[in-house]
C-alpha cells in the first residue's frame, strides 16, 4: 500500500482490506502531519479496487479526525468496488461520494 | 498487519481449508444418500461461507469470489429454489476440486504453475456462465418464497474481533441485501477513534436496518448462522405489521429529526443541538450540514406518505351513519329494559333470566358502539409542541412544553370542539404568561419557562389541565372566547391565576354525551333528570332553612355556607306547589360552571342511566334542558341543562 500526498491532494494506492490496514493507518497518520488546516483535503481512489470493514473504519476515523481540525476532505475518483459498499452500509452519509467521482457510473 | 502475521494467518487458512474440504467432501457423499436431507446442504454452504470469508482476509481474491457465488446456488438450493438433480450435484463436487486446485496453486513456492492456473480459469468460466436459466444443470423447484412482503428490523453488532475471526459485518449485508433490500439502514460510527487511536483491525461499526423481502425470518435467522454463537448483539425481529404498501406508519408519528436521526442522516447529537437552538428544524438542518435539500424532500416525503396511510389504515364510518346506529342501540336498551320489566311480572323464570341477558347484552352493546366515537388526544397535543415553538420563537422566549396522557381517549365531536380553545389558551399562555428570560431572571425565576398539558380520566369525565409557571394573566379574558365551546359539550372549566406564578387551567368533558347516569325526579306532574355530574348533594326541604336575602330573593344555609334557591314549576309550566307544601319536597344541590346553587323538586325517583336524545334534532331547542330520555314505561323524562338553568334563572 501507498499514500501521495501533494499539499492537500492524497492519493492512495493499494486495497483498503483488513490485510493493509496496519500499514494503512501509519501513512494516513504520516500524511496528517502534512495537512494544511483550513483547507478542503482531496482523497484520491482512484487505486484503490477492495475495501473491506476495516478499510471504511479507517476512513472514517481519517475524516473524523479532520473534522476536529475543521477540515472537509472530499473522495475523488472513487470505483463502484468501494462506491457500492459504502453506499450498502449507508456510510455515504458520512463518507459522501458525488456521483460524477464515480469511475463506472454515468 | 506485518509480513509475519499474514504468513502465519495464510498457514492457518491452509491447514483450516483442507480439514474444511475434507468436511465437504463427507457431506456431499451423505447427500448423495439422501438427497432430500437438508443437513448435509446446511453444512456445505457453511463450509463455503467459512472459505470466502477467510480466503477474502488473505487475500485471495478469486477464491473469495468463487466460492461466493458456489454459496449462492448453495443458498438456493436450501431455500428451495433448486431442486438437486444429478448435474447440480456433480456441479458442487466439481466445486470442491476446484477448491483443492486453488490450495494447491496458492501454496505452491514462488513460481506458479500456468497449466494449473489454466485449469482454475477454465473451470471458473465454467460457473461464470451459469445462472438459474441453464437448464440442464438447474431444475426449478416451484418457488417456495411467498408474494407477501416482509420487513425485518435487524440490529447488526458485532464482536470488537470480527475482523479478525473473518465475520466482516460487510459481508453479512451483502447476504442480507440479495435476499431483497434495504428500505433504510443506519451505520452507528460513533465507536470510531481517531486516526491516532483506532486499532484497523477492530470492529467498531454497528448497524440497524430494515429488510424488505420476501423471504422467511428463518431465511434471514440463516444468513447469521454461522456467525460465532458467543454474540449476543444481533436481533431480528418482524416488523412488517408497521408496513402499508411499503410505506413505514410509525413515520407519520415521528418528528423530522427523529426520523433524519433514524435514516443515518444526522447523528442524534446534532439533532439535539439544533433543537436547543429553537429554529425550525429544516431551515437549521440545511444551513448546519451537508445535507441535500434532496434528502430532506426525500424524508419528508416518506413522512407524508406515511400519515397519508396511518389515516387511512382506519375505517371511515360516516358521523350520521354512526349516530344512526348509536341511537338505534340506545332504542334497543330501552326496549330490552321493557321487556325485562315486563318478564318479571309474568314470574316465569326462564323469561326472567333471558330477558335479563337481553339487557346486559344490549347495555355491553350500546357501550362497545359509544367507544367508536373516541379518538385520543395526541392528535391535537402534538399540534400544539409546533404552536408554543414557533410563537416562542419570534417573542423571543424560552419555553419547554410538556405533554402527558395523550392516550387519553375522548369523543371526536368534543376534541374538534376543545381543540380550539386549548390552542387559544396555549397561545395566551405563551403570549401574555410566560415573560421573556430576561424578565423571569428579574423575577428569580430560571430563565426557560414552562407549560404542562396534561390529561387524564376520572369519574366518568375526561380532565384536561393547562399549567403554565409564567406571571399568570386575567382568567375574565379566557372565558369570554372559551366558554361557547365548552358549553357545546357540557364542558366545565376553572381558572386559576396567580400573579407572578402562573396559571393553571382545568377543563373537565364528560366521556360521552349520548349516555348519561343522572338523578330522576318530578317537578309537577313530569319527570326530569339531572346529570348526575352536576349533582353535589340533596336533601329534604324540611331538613334545611330557607332565608331571604337583602334583595328578596330564596336562599338556603348549609353548613355556614348560603346556596341561592330556585323553583322550576312556572319555568317548565307546570302548577306550581304552594310554598307551605314545601315540606314535602327536596331540594338538590347542583354544581354549574361557576357557582353551586338548590334546586327545589317535588321528589326524587332515583338514580338511572338514560340515552340522551338530540330535542334540537328531533323537536325543536327548549331553554334549559339538553335532551329527553325515555322511560322503562314508555314515557319521557327531559334532561336538565345546569348551566343554561342557572343563566336562565338568574341565581
Amino acid at each position: 500500500m501507498n499514500v501521495k500526498a501533494v499539499k492537500n491532494k492524497i492519493s492512495l494506492d493499494g486495497d483498503l482490506i483488513l490485510e493493509n490496514a496496519e500499514q494503512g493507518k501509519k501513512l494516513l497518520l504520516t500524511v496528517l502531519e502534512k495537512i494544511d488546516s483550513g483547507k478542503t483535503v482531496s482523497l484520491n481512489l482512484e487505486k484503490v479496487n477492495e475495501i473491506d470493514s476495516s478499510g471504511l473504519q479507517l476512513l472514517l476515523s481519517f475524516f473524523r479526525t479532520l473534522q476536529e481540525r475543521d477540515i472537509d476532505c472530499e473522495l475523488k475518483k472513487v470505483r463502484k468496488t468501494i462506491a457500492d459498499p459504502v453506499i450498502l452500509s449507508g456510510l455515504n452519509k458520512f463518507l459522501s461520494i458525488k456521483t460524477e467521482e464515480v469511475i463506472g457510473y454515468k | 498487519m506485518n509480513a509475519d502475521s499474514i504468513d502465519r494467518l495464510k498457514e492457518i487458512f491452509k491447514n483450516e481449508t483442507e480439514e474444511l474440504i475434507e468436511d465437504a467432501e463427507q457431506a456431499l457423499s451423505n447427500l448423495e444418500k439422501d438427497p432430500e436431507n437438508e443437513e448435509p446442504i446446511d453444512e456445505i454452504a457453511r463450509i463455503f461461507n467459512s472459505i470466502t470469508g477467510s480466503a477474502g482476509i488473505v487475500g485471495f481474491k478469486e477464491m473469495a469470489l468463487f466460492t461466493h457465488s458456489v454459496e449462492n446456488i448453495l443458498d438456493k438450493i436450501r431455500h428451495g429454489e433448486l431442486k438437486i438433480s444429478k448435474n447440480l450435484f456433480s456441479l458442487l463436487l466439481k466445486s470442491v476440486d476446484i477448491l483443492k486446485n486453488f490450495i494447491d496453486f496458492h501454496y505452491d513456492g514462488p513460481t506458479p504453475d500456468k497449466q494449473k492456473i489454466k485449469k482454475i480459469q477454465s473451470s471458473l468460466n465454467h460457473f461464470k456462465g451459469l445462472s438459474d436459466d441453464t437448464p440442464f444443470l438447474f431444475e426449478k423447484k416451484e418457488n417456495k418464497t411467498t408474494t407477501k412482503i416482509n420487513y425485518f428490523g435487524i440490529h447488526l453488532e458485532l464482536h470488537e474481533d470480527a475482523l479478525l475471526r473473518f465475520q466482516d459485518p460487510l459481508l453479512l449485508l451483502r447476504k442480507l441485501n440479495n435476499l431483497g433490500s434495504f428500505d433504510s439502514i443506519r451505520a452507528d460510527i460513533s465507536r470510531i477513534p481517531r486516526l491516532q487511536e483506532i486499532d484497523p483491525t477492530k470492529n467498531y461499526i454497528s448497524y440497524d436496518l430494515v429488510l424488505k423481502t420476501k423471504r422467511h425470518l428463518q431465511e434471514v435467522k440463516d444468513i447469521f448462522k454461522f456467525v460465532d454463537d458467543d454474540n449476543p448483539k444481533i436481533t431480528i425481529r418482524d416488523i412488517s405489521s408497521r408496513f402499508v404498501d411499503g410505506i413505514d406508519t410509525e413515520l407519520a408519528d415521528k418528528r423530522l429529526g427523529e426520523i433524519l436521526v433514524d435514516e443515518g442522516f444526522l447523528a442524534k447529537e446534532k439533532v439535539e443541538q439544533i433543537a436547543a437552538s429553537h429554529k425550525k428544524i429544516g431551515e437549521e438542518i440545511i444551513e448546519k450540514t451537508p445535507l441535500l435539500d434532496e434528502q430532506i424532500e426525500q424524508v419528508l416525503d416518506k413522512k407524508q406518505k406515511s400519515r397519508i396511510i396511518q389515516l387511512s389504515s382506519t375505517l371511515r364510518v360516516d358521523i350520521d351513519r354512526l349516530e344512526k346506529l348509536i341511537d338505534l342501540i340506545g332504542e334497543m336498551v330501552i326496549s330490552a329494559s321493557r321487556i325485562a320489566l315486563v318478564a318479571r311480572e309474568t314470574g316465569l323464570q326462564e323469561l326472567i333470566l333471558r330477558s335479563d341477558e337481553l339487557d346486559r347484552i344490549s347495555r355491553d352493546m350500546q357501550e362497545q358502539v359509544m367507544t367508536m366515537r373516541m379518538i385520543p388526544l395526541d392528535s391535537i397535543f402534538k399540534r400544539f409542541y409546533r404552536v408554543v415553538r414557533d410563537l416562542a420563537n419570534t417573542l423571543g422566549k424560552d419555553i419547554e412544553f410538556h405533554t402527558s396522557g395523550e392516550e387519553t381517549e375522548l369523543d371526536k365531536t368534543a376534541i374538534e370542539q376543545i381543540s380550539e380553545s386549548l390552542r387559544h389558551m396555549i397561545q395566551n399562555s405563551v403570549e401574555h404568561s410566560i415573560e421573556t428570560p430576561a424578565e423571569r431572571k428579574r423575577a428569580g425565576k430560571p430563565g426557560k419557562g414552562n407549560i404542562k398539558l396534561k390529561a387524564y380520566r376520572k369519574d366518568g369525565k375526561v380532565i384536561i389541565i393547562l399549567e403554565d409557571d409564567g406571571r399568570g394573566f386575567d382568567p375574565r379574558k379566557i372565558y369570554q372566547a372559551v366558554k361557547p365551546n365548552m358549553e357545546f359539550f357540557k364542558g366545565k372549566i376553572e381558572v386559576k391565576s396567580i400573579p407572578g406564578q402562573g396559571s393553571k387551567l382545568k377543563i373537565k368533558i364528560p366521556i360521552t354525551i349520548p349516555i348519561i347516569d343522572g338523578m330522576r325526579l318530578r317537578i309537577g306532574a313530569r319527570t326530569y333528570i339531572i346529570p348526575l355530574d352536576a349533582v353535589v348533594e340533596s336533601f329534604p326541604l324540611a331538613s334545611l332553612k330557607l332565608e331571604s336575602s337583602k334583595d328578596g330573593k330564596l336562599q338556603v344555609r348549609l353548613r355556614d355556607q348560603v346556596y341561592p334557591f330556585t323553583k322550576l314549576h312556572s319555568f317548565f309550566g307546570s302548577a306550581e306547589a304552594a310554598l307551605d307544601n314545601h315540606d314535602k319536597g327536596f331540594v338538590v344541590l347542583v354544581e354549574s360552571t361557576f357557582k353551586k346553587f338548590f334546586i327545589y323538586v317535588d321528589e326524587i325517583l332515583g338514580i338511572s342511566r338514560a340515552v340522551v336524545k338530540n330535542l334540537q334534532k328531533n323537536y325543536r331547542p327548549i331553554p334549559g334542558i339538553i335532551g329527553a330520555s325515555l322511560n322503562g314505561d314508555g314515557s319521557i323524562s327531559l334532561i336538565m341543562d345546569i348551566p343554561g338553568i342557572e343563566k336562565l334563572m338568574g341565581v
